[in-house]
């Protein structure tokens, strides 16, 4: 066994980020199995990338910790951030750098990409590395996201929207990259605004309401949960 | 209107910035004149005199001064002199960091802007005189904030043209404003060989004119040729506007489609830190040490001639050196050292932009995401901005050297080294104090830091008579670089400089590792 698999691969304990005005997410309390998979469902604004964002260490919390796989996700971000990868919620702009030097900049920011891992992952997206990064359109650039988050192999993934912006195809494709990282023992937190997506790949979700986690159950429930929301919503 | 009155909003703080910093130029310029000129005529006379032997020893920056000896030649000097520079930075980054494609709405908003600024100028010279019991017609100083609305507009207009055509619109537009500024400047200097080309420049049409001081003058026909530079370039800019687009669209239908690449780039600097940093700005950086080697040798040739220029005046006139060898330096240092502290603070610009951009556009939050910590950002910016600006004042240094070598002009090598290394500082402790204000406000950083540097330059200039206490005047990095050609380096300085450098990068880093990133 693994030492990542003795320890919850992701745990807050009354996480809070309050921007004011009910904006935020309040007192979250997760944990999340080592191998597992998490899908984190709410509408926007519900705190989905709020919470993401706090996992990352990209913003600190008004109260309340977050580990990952045992490490403080603030104070020990840089050995959080070996393990993970990271579909953001929006893609970054790199003006006239090529996506190939995109992938090599990073990758040397990270160390130990193999090149043919990425060679391999931008064949599977069709996404053409030679280009500038300011002539990618929307889906170009979410593709190539995803190469970042996945080129190393990563134990953890944390994927904010990955589908977004992808045609059909890719969306299949990205669903694979997913069954198999999945099948390769990482740890994965999923967030969408689709259901379907989320009932695909998940072991357990999070039903997240203005940043306050409303239920935690199995994927298989998700149908029958969302049947009975949908009846209470309707006019009797 | 709708798309114009969006653009101001989203400037309003640029604008607000713009507008202080040209209400305390003018203001503080005007109080600052009665408390150094003196009170009778003799010391008014000695005043002037000295502008006028300091604007001779470095005429490629400053032009000659009309009636330097009163309030409103001052002014003009010292105020709307650096505000014309001002100014056309901010056209040009206003012109060029927009990717929006309405352009005409965007020339309006920076027209309007540009006017409200203009007009806190024009306030603070009324101000700023009235308080020494003295005054300037309205009329004039309105001129004057006219001309400077029609320099920047159709350094606006220029800039937006080309980057209508380039990948690296600030980079390509930077460089071509600053070849027409160092046009007119060398032309005074050089003036039969550059006579003719002078008139390229839109300064030259700017300089015409000189409406604040008695027996000045207002030049319409120069200030209507900037104004139609500025209508022809707005029209000529949207037109390649529409082209562009078309003929993109075009050619996307058109094109074979070109064999994708799948690899990542083979190109081994990305993966170090420092050059990883500097990689993807080589084309700017290239840019940079072109314009800082051809300034080195330029500006030892309009030394020599500025020299020549001095030693023709009368003997004996108070101001004027004993040494040829001192003189050199003093004049030397005068032109290419102050024109290079220009240069270092419009790079350390740059690169505080940049910064300010990695956080808006999300490429820091992309490096978070691998395991770099936020103190290696910080210390990778610094290392980065302190290895360019070590090449550029080398490469300055050495073209100087070469310079006053083939011309026979002695030149010190150790004080020529020592100004080098006092650039360096100088560009470090700026850049130092610009990543502090990146790392706590990422979005006003560029607009703070320009303030700053605004008013370290003024505290040393006239600091003193304001009332400024010593020790601030002493701590201006304009202060603190003294003057290393002429009498060497001073080590408290150094040791101070190096002091705020590392204060500042502690602070930067303690402030980055507190803040939000991307939220």
């Amino acid at each position: 066994m693994l030492p990542e698999m003795a320890v919850a691969a992701i745990r807050t304990s009354g996480l809070t980020k309050d921007y004011g005005g009910g904006h935020g997410i309040f007192d979250l309390d997760l944990q999340v199995a080592a191998q597992q998979v998490l899908g984190y469902l709410g509408p926007k604004g519900a705190g989905k990338t709020t919470t993401i964002r706090l996992l990352m260490g990209m913003i600190r919390p008004t109260r309340g910790s977050a580990y990952v796989f045992g490490l403080d996700c603030l104070r020990e971000a840089v050995e959080v951030k070996r393990r993970v990868g990271y579909v953001p919620d929006e893609t970054p702009e790199f003006g006239a750098m090529r996506g190939g030097e995109v992938v090599a900049y990073l990758a040397g920011l990270r160390g130990g990409v193999h090149k043919d891992r990425v060679r391999e992952l931008a064949e599977r997206f069709d996404l053409d590395l030679g280009r500038p990064h300011r002539e990618y359109g929307r889906d170009d650039r979410q593709r190539l996201s995803i190469v970042l988050a996945f080129m190393h192999d990563p134990s953890l993934l944390i994927l904010d929207e990955p589908s977004r912006g992808l045609d059909e195809e890719r969306a299949r494709e990205l669903h694979a990259l997913i069954d198999e990282a999945r099948e390769a023992g990482a740890t994965i937190l999923l967030a969408s605004r689709s259901a379907a997506e989320i009932e695909r790949h998940c072991d357990v979700v999070a039903l997240m309401r203005r940043g306050k986690l409303s239920r935690l159950m199995r994927a298989e429930d998700l149908p029958a949960e969302l049947e009975e929301r949908n009846r209470k919503a309707l006019p009797s | 209107m709708r798309p114009t009155l969006r653009a101001l909003r989203e400037a309003r703080w640029t604008i607000v910035a713009f507008a202080i910093a040209a209400f305390a130029m003018t203001a503080l310029q005007s109080v600052a004149y009665f408390r150094m000129a003196g009170h009778t005529f003799a010391e008014h006379a000695a005043f002037g005199y000295s502008l006028s032997l300091e604007a001779l020893a470095n005429p490629v920056l400053v032009p000659p001064p009309l009636h330097p000896e009163t309030v409103a030649g001052y002014v003009e000097l010292r105020a709307f002199g650096p505000l014309a520079i001002l100014f056309a930075a901010w056209a040009l980054v206003s012109a060029t960091a927009s990717t929006s494609r309405r352009i005409v709405s965007r020339a309006a908003a920076f027209a309007i802007s540009v006017i409200i600024a203009a007009a806190a100028a024009c306030v603070g010279v009324l101000i700023g005189v009235a308080s020494g019991g003295e005054s300037v017609g309205v009329l004039r100083v309105v001129e004057a904030g006219l001309l400077l609305v029609a320099l920047a507009t159709s350094c606006y207009a220029i800039c937006l043209v080309v980057a209508q055509g380039t990948s690296a619109p600030t980079v390509v537009a930077g460089g071509l404003l600053l070849a027409l500024f160092f046009l007119n400047g060398l032309g005074r200097v050089f003036t039969q060989q550059l006579a003719e080309a002078r008139w390229l420049s839109l300064f030259r049409y700017y300089e015409l004119s000189a409406p604040l001081p008695a027996g000045g003058r207002f030049d319409v026909g120069g200030f209507a040729v900037l104004l139609v530079i500025a209508a022809l370039g707005i029209g000529a800019a949207t037109v390649l506007s529409t082209r562009r687009l078309s003929t993109a669209s075009m050619r996307i239908a058109s094109v074979k489609p070109r064999r994708p690449t799948f690899e990542p780039s083979p190109v081994s600097l990305l993966a170090f830190p420092v050059s990883r940093d500097l990689y993807p700005q080589r084309v700017a950086l290239t840019a940079w040490g072109l314009a800082f080697a051809a300034l080195g040798v330029v500006l030892v040739a309009a030394a020599r001639t500025s020299m020549q220029d001095l030693l023709a005046l009368p003997r004996g006139l108070p101001g004027l050196p004993q040494y040829i060898f001192v003189f050199y330096a003093q004049v030397l240092g005068q032109t290419w050292f102050e024109v290079a502290l220009l240069m270092f603070v419009a790079l350390v610009f740059a690169f505080v932009a940049r910064w300010a951009a990695d956080d808006r556009e999300g490429r820091l939050e992309t490096q978070l995401s691998a395991p770099y910590s936020r103190s290696a950002v910080v210390l990778e910016r610094l290392a980065a901005l302190a290895f360019t600006s070590a090449a550029l004042a080398a490469l300055s240094g050495l073209a100087v050297a070469f310079t006053s070598g083939a011309l026979n002009l002695g030149l010190d090598p150790t004080r020529l080294a020592d100004a080098c290394l006092v650039l360096i500082l100088f560009s470090v402790v700026l850049g130092a104090a610009g990543s502090f204000l990146t790392s706590s406000v990422p979005r006003a950083a560029p607009a703070l830091a320009g303030t700053l540097v605004l008013a370290a330059y003024l505290d040393d200039q006239i600091g003193g008579p304001l009332g400024v206490p010593r020790w601030l005047q002493d701590i201006s990095p304009f202060r603190l670089v003294g003057a290393p050609l002429a009498s060497g380096v001073d080590g408290r300085s150094v040791a101070l400089l190096l002091l705020f450098t590392l204060a500042f990068a502690g602070s930067s880093i303690l402030a980055m590792q507190r803040r939000d990133v991307g939220a």
